[in-house]
C-alpha cells in the first residue's frame, strides 16, 4: 500500500539539543557571575581551576567512577525489585491489601536517618552505601510502577480481548507501552534520588584504601573540612552534571530497548 | 454469508451481592439490535459478558450460543467497538489495522490489500500513517470500526457509538453504519440510551430497566437504507415518544 501521507515530523529537530547543551549552560554561568560575587562564592574560572586542579591530583575522574558505580548499582537493585514488586501489588490486589500498609510504612521511613545504623552494622564499605541507595530507589519505583499497573485502563484489555490478542501482544503491544511512560517517570525519580542518596553516604564516610574509597561526595566533605569552596561547589556541580547525563542515557537506553521489544516508537510524538 | 443466530439464554451478572443483570434473554439473527435503556442500568454489562471479560468479584451465570454452540471469547470471534472509542495512541492506523488475531494470519501483501479496501469503503484512506491523536472523534470511530471489522468477527458489539461525537459527525457515522456495516450480515448489538440513533440504527429494540432486564421490545418498521431526513416521520416521532416514555 502506498501512503497517501507521510507521518508529520517534528520541526527544527536541531532547536531542543542546542537550547539544552547552549542556552542552558550560558544562562546559569551568566546568573551564576552575577549572584557568586554577593555571596563570596568563588567565580566560574575559580571553579574551573579547582576542577583542573582535582584532574592534576587525579581524584576527579576516580571520584566521579566511584560515585557513579554507587548510584547506579544501588539504583538497578532498587529499581529492579520495586518494578516488580509495583507490578505484582498492582496486578493482584489480594497482595496489595496484604503487604501494602507494610511498604507505605517503609516509605515513609527516612532513608538518610538509616545512614548511622547502617555504618555501625555494615561499616564504612560498599554494602551499606548500595543498600542505602537501592532502599530509596526501590520505594519510589514500587509506588510508580504500582500505581501504573493498578491503573492500566482496563478498556485496553477488553479491546485486546475484542481482538483476539494474545498474552505476548498483550504484553508488548498494549500493556508496556500503556504503563510504560509511568515506569520511565518512576525510574527518573528513583536515580535522582539514588544521587543524593549517594551524596549523603558518602558525607557519612568512606574507606581511604583500595579501588573503592572516596568519591564525589567524600571530597565535597574534605572541602568543606578545608575551606575550600571552589572544590565543593566543582562537585556539587560535578554531581548535576553526571545525574543529568544518567538521565539522559537512562530515557535513550529505555526509548531504544522499548522500541526492539515491542516494534513501536510510541514516544515518537513526544519529541 | 450463512444465516448466523446468537442466542442469549438467563444471563446474570453479579458483582458481590449486587445483581446488574438479571435473567435476561435475547435472540439475534444477521440484524441489528438495540439495547435502549437509561445510564447504569447494565447494558454495558451484558456487551462485556457476550465479550466474555472477566472482572475481579463478578459472577456470570446463563448460556451464550452462537449458530447452538457455545460462543468461544477468544481469537477476536467477537468484536467490540468502545465508547470513546479506544485507539491505542501509540500505534498508526496501519499497525492498528494489522494487530487483530484474523488479520495476522493473512500474508503481509493480503493485510495490505484488505486494509486498503477497508479504509477506502470508510473514507479514511489518507489517515494510515496517522496517529489516533491526530485524528478528530468521528475518525478515531471510523478506524475503531475498521479495525474491528478487519478481524472479521462473528458478532459485533458497539457500546454508544456515537457518543461525544458532535451532530454533524454523529449523522455521518449513522449513515455510514447504516451503508457499510449494516450490509455485512453480522449480528450486531448496539447499545444506546439515544433514542435517535435508536431508530435509526435497529431492527429491533429492547428497552431495559435497572437491573437489566427487557421491559419492552419493538419492532422498528422503516425501510433501510434509512437516513437522516425520516427522523422526522410522524411514524418515528410516535415510536421516540413510545422509546422515551418506556
Amino acid at each position: 500500500m502506498k501512503p497517501n501521507e507521510k507521518p508529520i515530523k517534528r520541526q527544527r529537530p536541531w532547536l531542543r539539543p542546542t537550547l539544552q547543551v547552549v542556552v542552558a549552560p550560558a544562562t546559569f554561568i551568566l546568573l551564576w557571575s552575577i549572584i557568586a560575587p554577593q555571596y563570596h562564592l568563588p567565580s566560574v574560572k575559580a571553579i574551573g581551576l579547582a576542577v583542573a586542579e582535582m584532574i592534576e591530583v587525579g581524584t576527579y575522574w576516580h571520584d566521579i567512577i566511584i560515585s557513579s558505580i554507587r548510584g547506579l548499582s544501588g539504583f538497578s537493585i532498587g529499581f529492579a525489585l520495586g518494578a516488580f514488586f509495583g507490578i505484582l501489588t498492582g496486578r493482584f490486589s489480594q497482595l496489595f491489601l496484604l503487604f501494602g500498609g507494610l511498604l507505605h510504612f517503609l516509605r515513609w521511613t527516612p532513608v538518610l536517618a538509616l545512614l548511622p545504623l547502617t555504618i555501625r552494622i555494615g561499616g564504612l564499605g560498599e554494602q551499606p552505601k548500595i543498600f542505602l541507595v537501592a532502599w530509596a530507589c526501590f520505594f519510589v519505583s514500587w509506588a510508580y510502577t504500582h500505581v501504573a499497573v493498578s491503573k492500566l485502563n482496563p478498556a485496553y484489555i477488553w479491546w485486546s480481548k475484542s481482538l483476539g490478542l494474545n498474552l505476548r501482544q498483550r504484553l508488548f503491544r498494549v500493556y508496556a507501552p500503556s504503563v510504560s511512560p509511568s515506569l520511565i517517570g518512576g525510574a527518573r525519580v528513583a536515580l535522582a534520588v539514588g544521587m543524593i542518596v549517594v551524596v549523603a553516604a558518602e558525607l557519612g564516610g568512606t574507606i581511604q584504601e583500595g579501588f573503592f574509597r572516596d568519591g564525589l561526595g567524600y571530597r565535597i566533605s574534605r572541602a568543606i573540612e578545608t575551606n575550600r569552596n571552589d572544590i565543593n561547589i566543582a562537585c556539587i556541580l560535578t554531581f548535576g552534571l553526571i545525574g543529568t547525563c544518567f538521565d539522559f542515557a537512562l530515557v535513550q537506553f529505555v526509548k531504544r530497548g522499548l522500541r526492539v521489544l515491542t516494534g513501536i516508537d510510541f514516544y515518537r510524538n513526544e519529541g | 454469508m450463512d444465516k448466523a443466530h446468537l442466542s442469549i439464554e438467563n444471563l446474570t451478572v453479579r458483582y458481590g451481592k449486587t445483581v446488574v443483570v438479571d435473567s435476561f434473554s435475547l435472540e439475534v439473527d444477521s440484524e441489528t439490535v438495540v439495547l435502549f435503556g437509561p445510564s447504569g442500568c447494565g447494558k454495558t454489562t451484558i456487551l462485556k459478558a457476550i465479550l466474555g471479560v472477566s472482572e475481579y468479584g463478578k459472577h456470570v451465570e446463563g448460556n451464550i450460543l452462537f449458530n447452538d454452540k457455545q460462543l468461544m471469547h477468544d481469537d477476536g470471534y467477537v468484536g467490540m467497538v468502545f465508547q470513546g472509542p479506544i485507539v491505542p495512541s501509540w500505534m498508526t492506523v496501519s499497525a492498528l489495522c494489522r494487530i487483530g488475531s484474523k488479520m495476522r494470519e493473512y500474508s503481509a501483501k493480503e493485510q495490505n490489500s484488505k486494509i486498503e479496501k477497508m479504509l477506502n469503503r470508510f473514507g479514511i484512506s489518507n489517515l494510515i500513517n496517522r496517529y489516533p491523536y491526530q485524528l478528530s472523534g468521528g475518525q478515531k470511530q471510523r478506524v475503531a470500526l475498521a479495525v474491528t471489522l478487519l478481524n472479521e468477527p462473528s458478532i459485533l458489539l458497539m457500546d454508544e457509538p456515537s457518543t461525544f461525537i458532535d451532530g454533524m459527525t454523529r449523522i455521518a457515522i449513522w449513515d455510514f453504519l447504516e451503508k457499510e456495516v449494516r450490509t455485512l450480515g453480522i449480528p450486531t448489538i448496539v447499545v444506546s440510551h439515544d433514542p435517535a440513533e435508536a431508530i435509526r440504527l435497529a431492527d429491533k429494540i429492547y428497552c431495559l430497566s435497572s437491573p437489566a432486564a427487557i421491559t419492552r421490545s419493538l419492532d422498528v418498521p422503516f425501510a433501510h437504507p434509512r437516513n437522516d431526513s425520516m427522523l422526522r416521520n410522524e411514524d418515528v416521532w410516535e415510536l421516540r415518544n413510545t422509546l422515551i416514555s418506556s
